[in-house]
């Protein structure tokens, strides 16, 4: 009964969105990961460093290239997609969080937050290639 | 040694650095990124770029459990998010121009500060010193949480300096690949004199945005490197929760001290690898 006057739809809205993109994510990764292990994990290598410059890989990442991974059962292809979803998750965050205050009529947030996802993809666009 | 080997190994110490970044309250991107670049011979953009990513998963993870309770406040998140994503858009710009050493030394003094203000924290004894801020009542700010069945109301003073702060712990996450979570509590608690929970909250619920806005330029560089980023991922967000559950059973006040000191030896030991321009 304490609590109650705290709870906010909206949040609890935002953690689902949070929630699920998270764990989803999360998901991808390990199986992915768990895939890459088993086509590489028994190779060689001297340093990590010198890893992360041998294993080919989709780089910088395509999202086209990163479907043709996939229908090849390619484990890095899995996890580039769960990274991309991981990254994703704070930006539909803030998709829903302008859906909720417009909705409430809160023309203010809905304009301030419309201004962060403006922001979020004024940096995929200007993005140095 | 075997890829297999490898992988495991970054995965402990990722586990470990989220761990002590839990415990230390410093995020656990700011532990990984010297452990790799120091111990691992990774280069500082691909370490930060495993870091960012990881530090938008600690952020959701503490998000979904902090926004059920009362005090993340998405109003002033919405307003200061602003400023850390445009700034952390200027800090991965700034990490693809920069020499890899001068990062290493401003990730040196950003640790050593880091654990020095971690070692001073006040307690959260709360003072509301000047009248709530015009732009604060504009924007409708003031909100209230009910705590031992007390209503608390608050309202942010210092709008524009908390914003300033902001747009430079943006900065610093997208250039040093860091949650950045100690500047952002700066902003909030002392800047702008919001409750402590507030303050802790509201910066983990931005951490996730501003990483994600550095992450798509360190994306097209090719800084995230899906085989660096699987175990320090899995590794650090492992940790984070550990360290979480660690924190509310164990009376962990000596363990952050030692923890501290330890993060303020880091940050000299990426000072002097730094200077001496390895690489």
């Amino acid at each position: 009964m304490d609590r109650e006057p705290n709870l906010d739809p909206i949040k609890l809205m935002l953690a689902k969105v949070l929630q699920y993109g998270l764990m989803t994510s999360l998901f991808l990764v390990s199986m992915g990961g768990f895939q890459f292990l088993e086509q590489h994990g028994s190779q060689t290598v001297p340093a990590y460093a010198t890893l992360i410059k041998q294993i080919p890989q989709i780089n910088p990442i395509k999202l086209s290239a990163i479907s043709d991974g996939l229908r090849q059962g390619d484990g890095i292809a899995y996890i580039e997609l769960g990274l991309f979803l991981l990254v994703a998750t704070p930006i539909l965050r803030v998709s829903a969080s302008i859906c909720a205050f417009a909705i409430r009529k809160e023309a203010t947030y809905s304009f301030l937050a419309s201004t962060v996802l403006v922001i979020l993809f004024a940096s995929l666009i200007f993005a140095p290639q | 040694m075997t890829i297999f080997a490898f992988t495991l190994i970054i995965a402990t110490c990722s586990l470990f650095a989220g761990v002590f970044g839990a415990l230390t309250g410093l995020g656990g991107g700011m532990i990984v990124v010297p452990l790799l670049v120091l111990y691992f011979g990774i280069d500082v953009h691909h370490a930060a770029g495993a870091a960012l990513i990881a530090v938008i998963a600690g952020s959701c993870a503490a998000s979904v459990e902090f926004l059920k309770g009362p005090y993340t406040n998405i109003r002033i998140a919405a307003v200061l998010e602003i400023a850390t994503t445009s700034g952390a858009i200027l800090g991965a710009h700034l990490a693809t121009v920069l020499n890899q050493s001068l990062i290493a030394v401003l990730f040196g003094m950003v640790l050593i500060y880091a654990s020095y203000s971690n070692l001073l924290v006040a307690n959260g004894n709360h003072k509301h010193l000047s009248q709530p801020d015009p732009i604060a009542k504009n924007l409708k700010l003031t909100d209230s949480y009910i705590e031992h069945g007390e209503s608390i109301s608050y309202s942010p003073n210092h709008v524009l300096g908390g914003f300033s702060v902001m747009a430079l712990a943006g900065t610093a996450s997208g250039l040093l690949g860091i949650g950045s979570g100690a500047f952002k509590v700066f902003a909030l608690d002392r800047v702008m004199n919001l409750p402590f929970k507030v303050s802790t909250t509201t910066s983990s619920f931005m951490i996730g945005v501003t990483a994600a806005a550095a992450s798509a330029i360190y994306f097209s560089k090719g800084y995230v490197e899906p085989i660096l980023a699987l175990p320090v991922l899995l590794g650090v967000t492992g940790g984070g929760f550990l360290g979480a559950r660690l924190l509310v059973k164990m009376k962990v006040k000596t363990l952050r001290v030692l923890f501290t000191v330890g993060v303020f030896v880091t940050g000299i030991q990426m000072l002097i690898k730094g200077f001496a321009g390895a690489q």
